[in-house]
């Protein structure tokens, strides 16, 4: 069991726990059990028959929040080679619910999936609300895969992006699939999540656009890195929405090369801002330029927070929150609140749904943008 | 050893009593929250890990969040005379919080309070914070501790009062027993006592001294108060060889005797253990290695970079830059080079940490790598705390031989016998700040002399049930050694 992990496993079993400076889940729940490296040896244990395979055992591993604050902090990552326990974590909770311990949400979530193909519950709404949002601009073989977090969460965030593209006279096509699998994998539904991930697969590649562009990091992280270990191929082009925006609207001309940050379209907004990396942006995909790059040119002010890029404190789960009381994911957020209240900006803008929904209910919901919206809110129309 | 140590033999008479006072959820005799307390950080325990069932686990974890809960259970405790060990960060390196009879482990890390006393230049915090987030908040007002131990990401701050532990930059900040002001903390039997934040009192003994490096043997620290210090305007690095480590002590010696404000780190790497930086960086091969790290207002670092210059080039010291010291800056909390010899089936690396006065140190030095020498593979010594009459000796042992844990585990363990064997003989302390737990309690006597006893006889008048982490301070149990 876990063959593929029995390095990891002996490493973390017995390594000196300097990633519990970073974990969420020991920082809020403050006992040794959820220490990551204590997790591991729990799943070692597991592995070697030690311990039986219990519900407080699966209950102790949905205590991660699949951050990837650990691996930041991992004590072999000082010279360049950190150890990631994330995936043992999802691998054991796969074993767990096979074993047949089925904790009551893991139940509830099994449901969720029979019924609507994803963790969140009944997007269609959504889908189709954003479908009629999508009015102008030509096909030019983009399609636009809106994951089931974000349409069940912040929806309003892609709504913007499709405004915008529509502006620059582009009408994608909105993908009628919009899980990825990668929620289920990480909640241990491993094999629900591989059937989602080859549907998906199956649908892109009929599709007659040449090009994907996903809304949200971690469906990017998922097709392009996932999707690999899988052996599963997408055709198209693969581009993260940021970096299509950052591609569409960067002034690419000569002249513009002493200030090549400048947007065409865009008016500067005398605000201070700041950014929040999320999880997947800043540690699974270390893509800290592209977000900084067009919001300093939106805004006048810009301000790091106090823990930034890859050492950002996350503002809410990585993956879909199964067995995250409310409790924690309030204090999680209430946790980078207090730095952005420090920073004392007129905004924070985000690019994950996870961490824009957390910053909307836990902070101030006027003060929050995703890029998109940003975009949209500086956007002026060019003379003809 | 008990023969089913995964099974919790623990008495229902008294868990019922523990959850009167105790909520349900804080109380455990689940095998996962047993296991993830039963091991520390040193190699011993790991070897354990690595051969199959963990051989000591206690019987229920606690995690109480008030000192009233605590003092509570160690009046249960008492009446049924059972063993309890205090749970930090899991950091210790000398097998301090060995469940060899299983019995009641309280994790301490719910204790979290903290209150900023700017003006009198001090934080109280719960002993369950991780130092370097108790660091992170200190930085957020403007404010450092200067507690930088290598193990700060893991370890808590009640674990640094309870080894008597030690950061980093030492010179400038202090010892911990310099940093601590009060302390609150529960007797074994039950009894909360506090002490005053008094800067200095002539009023009797000092009773924080009853709990550094009182390692759980004393009673349990629910709450400290530390120095901090508004936080440097800036630090600064020199880095010089020596034909000798000789030259290099003579060297400290001199800087020493100056007392300079802003002399935060002084380290002092023989002439084997420098050997990899001093190829990296393309030194003079064969030359000890120093590096002085300066930390505060940026006029007088400048002074007394001049001053400790000066000291130097009187000792033959050549001057290097500062480039070496801001990589060891940035590398110096890893220690993933003794886990990797640990991992091996046959292998087992750590450090052993002793000090001496100056006219012993040398003598020390020497004696200590010539015991080692016929048994371990690797032995690094370097020098990384001085002080006005001595300093510390931090020797780095890898030892890779025989065929199993067991054997690295028997052999690692006779190379700390003879290691500390020889710096007794040689005149030192055989341990300078990580405590010495069970796996050092064998020389407590030729430590301490009579003081053992003094020692043994305060322990029978606080903890007549002998309840308290038994084993530790060779006080109540079998040592381990």
């Amino acid at each position: 069991m876990f063959n593929e992990y029995n390095k990891l496993m002996e490493d973390c079993s017995m390594c000196n726990d300097q990633c519990v400076y970073g974990c969420p889940a020991f920082t809020i729940n403050r006992t040794t059990t959820v220490y990551p490296g204590r997790k591991v040896y729990l799943a070692y244990s597991l592995a070697r028959n030690e311990i039986d395979c219990t519900e407080s055992l699966a209950k102790s591993l949905y205590q991660c929040c699949s951050c990837g604050l650990c691996k930041t902090y991992c004590v072999y990552g000082i010279k360049g080679d950190p150890r990631d326990p994330i995936p043992l974590f999802h691998k054991a909770r796969y074993e767990i619910i096979k074993r047949g311990i089925k904790l009551d949400y893991v139940k509830d979530a099994e449901v969720r999936i029979n019924k609507y193909g994803n963790l969140y519950g009944d997007v269609s709404i959504a889908l189709s609300e954003l479908k009629d949002s999508n009015i102008k601009g030509e096909e030019v073989g983009i399609i636009y895969l809106v994951d089931a977090e974000s349409l069940m969460i912040n929806s309003e965030a892609s709504k913007a992006a499709i405004t915008l593209m529509n502006k620059k006279n582009i009408k994608p096509i909105i993908s009628d699939r919009f899980e990825s699998g990668y929620d289920l994998k990480a909640n241990g539904f491993l094999e629900e999540a591989i059937s989602m991930a080859k549907k998906m697969a199956e649908y892109l590649n009929k599709s007659s656009a040449n090009k994907l562009v996903i809304a949200s990091p971690k469906t990017y992280y998922a097709i392009k890195e996932w999707y690999k270990e899988l052996g599963i191929k997408i055709k198209q082009e693969v581009i993260l929405e940021i970096d299509f925006f950052y591609g569409l609207f960067i002034v690419p001309c000569d002249e513009y090369k002493s200030r090549p940050y400048d947007l065409q379209n865009f008016i500067k907004t005398d605000k201070l801002v700041a950014y929040h990396d999320g999880s997947f942006m800043a540690r699974y995909l270390k893509n800290y330029d592209a977000p900084r790059m067009i919001i300093k040119s939106l805004f006048t002010q810009y301000q790091e927070l106090r823990t930034n890029k890859e050492k950002a404190r996350p503002l809410a789960s990585a993956v879909y929150p199964l067995g995250i009381s409310e409790d924690f994911l309030k204090k999680l957020a209430e946790r980078r609140i207090i730095e952005i209240k420090d920073a004392n900006v007129d905004y924070v803008i985000t690019s994950d749904a996870q961490s824009y929904a957390a910053l909307k209910k836990y902070w101030n919901k006027e003060k929050v943008l995703s890029i998109s919206e940003a975009l949209l809110m500086n956007y002026v129309e060019m003379e003809k | 050893m008990k023969k089913e140590v995964y099974k919790s033999n623990f008495n229902e008479l008294i868990l019922n009593e523990i959850k009167k006072i105790i909520p349900d959820e804080a109380v455990s005799v689940d095998i996962i929250d047993r296991l993830a307390v039963a091991h520390g950080a040193f190699n011993v325990e790991y070897k354990w890990i690595q051969s199959g069932k963990y051989p000591y686990i206690p019987d229920v974890v606690i995690w109480p969040e008030t000192t009233e809960q605590v003092s509570e259970i160690l009046k249960i405790a008492n009446k049924y005379k059972t063993v309890v060990i205090p749970y930090g960060g899991g950091s210790g390196a000398v097998m301090g919080s060995v469940f060899y009879n299983g019995g009641i482990c309280i994790d301490m890390k719910k204790f979290t309070k903290l209150v900023f006393n700017e003006k009198g230049m001090s934080v109280s915090a719960g002993a369950g914070w991780n130092i370097a987030q108790l660091e992170d908040e200190l930085n957020r007002m403007g404010f450092t501790m200067g507690h930088f131990p290598q193990s700060m990401y893991s370890a808590t701050i009640a674990g640094s009062v309870v080894t008597n532990a030690i950061g980093t930059f030492s010179t400038k900040y202090g010892k911990f027993d310099d940093m601590l002001i009060a302390l609150e903390a529960v007797l074994p039997t039950g009894e909360i006592m506090y002490t005053k934040d008094s800067p200095k009192a002539s009023t009797g003994i000092n009773l924080n001294h009853l709990f550094l490096g009182s390692e759980g043997a004393y009673g349990i620290c629910t709450e400290v108060t530390v120095k901090i210090w508004p936080k440097p305007e800036a630090r600064e690095y020199s880095v010089y060889t020596f034909k000798t480590t000789h030259d290099g002590f003579e060297a400290i010696r001199r800087i020493m005797a100056t007392s300079l404000s802003t002399l935060a780190v002084v380290r002092l790497y023989d002439e084997f253990e420098s050997v990899f930086t001093i190829n990296k960086f393309n030194f003079e091969k064969g030359y000890a290695l120093l590096y002085l790290g300066f930390e505060g207002r940026e006029d007088q670092i400048e002074v007394d970079i001049n001053i400790s210059d000066q000291c130097c080039l009187k000792e033959g010291g050549i001057y290097k830059g500062d480039e070496a010291a801001k990589h060891w800056e940035r590398e110096r909390f890893d220690t993933s080079y003794g886990l990797d010899t640990t991992h091996l089936y046959n292998g087992a690396a750590e450090s052993l940490e002793v000090s001496a006065s100056w006219d012993k140190l040398e003598n020390v030095w020497l004696a200590m790598r010539n015991a080692l020498a016929p048994y371990a593979q690797l032995i690094h010594v370097h020098f990384s705390h001085v002080y006005h009459t001595g300093g510390n000796l931090y020797c780095i042992i890898h030892t890779i031989r025989g065929e199993n844990p067991k054997d690295a585990e028997k052999i690692f363990l006779e190379c700390v016998r003879k290691a500390l064997d020889a710096c007794v003989i040689a005149g030192g302390s055989v341990s300078h700040h990580h405590g010495i737990g069970t796996l050092k309690s064998k020389w407590m006597l030729a430590e301490h002399n009579n003081g053992f006893e003094v020692m043994k006889k305060i322990k029978k008048v606080l903890d007549p049930n002998n309840i308290m982490n038994p084993p530790v301070l060779g006080l109540g149990g079998e040592a381990n050694v």
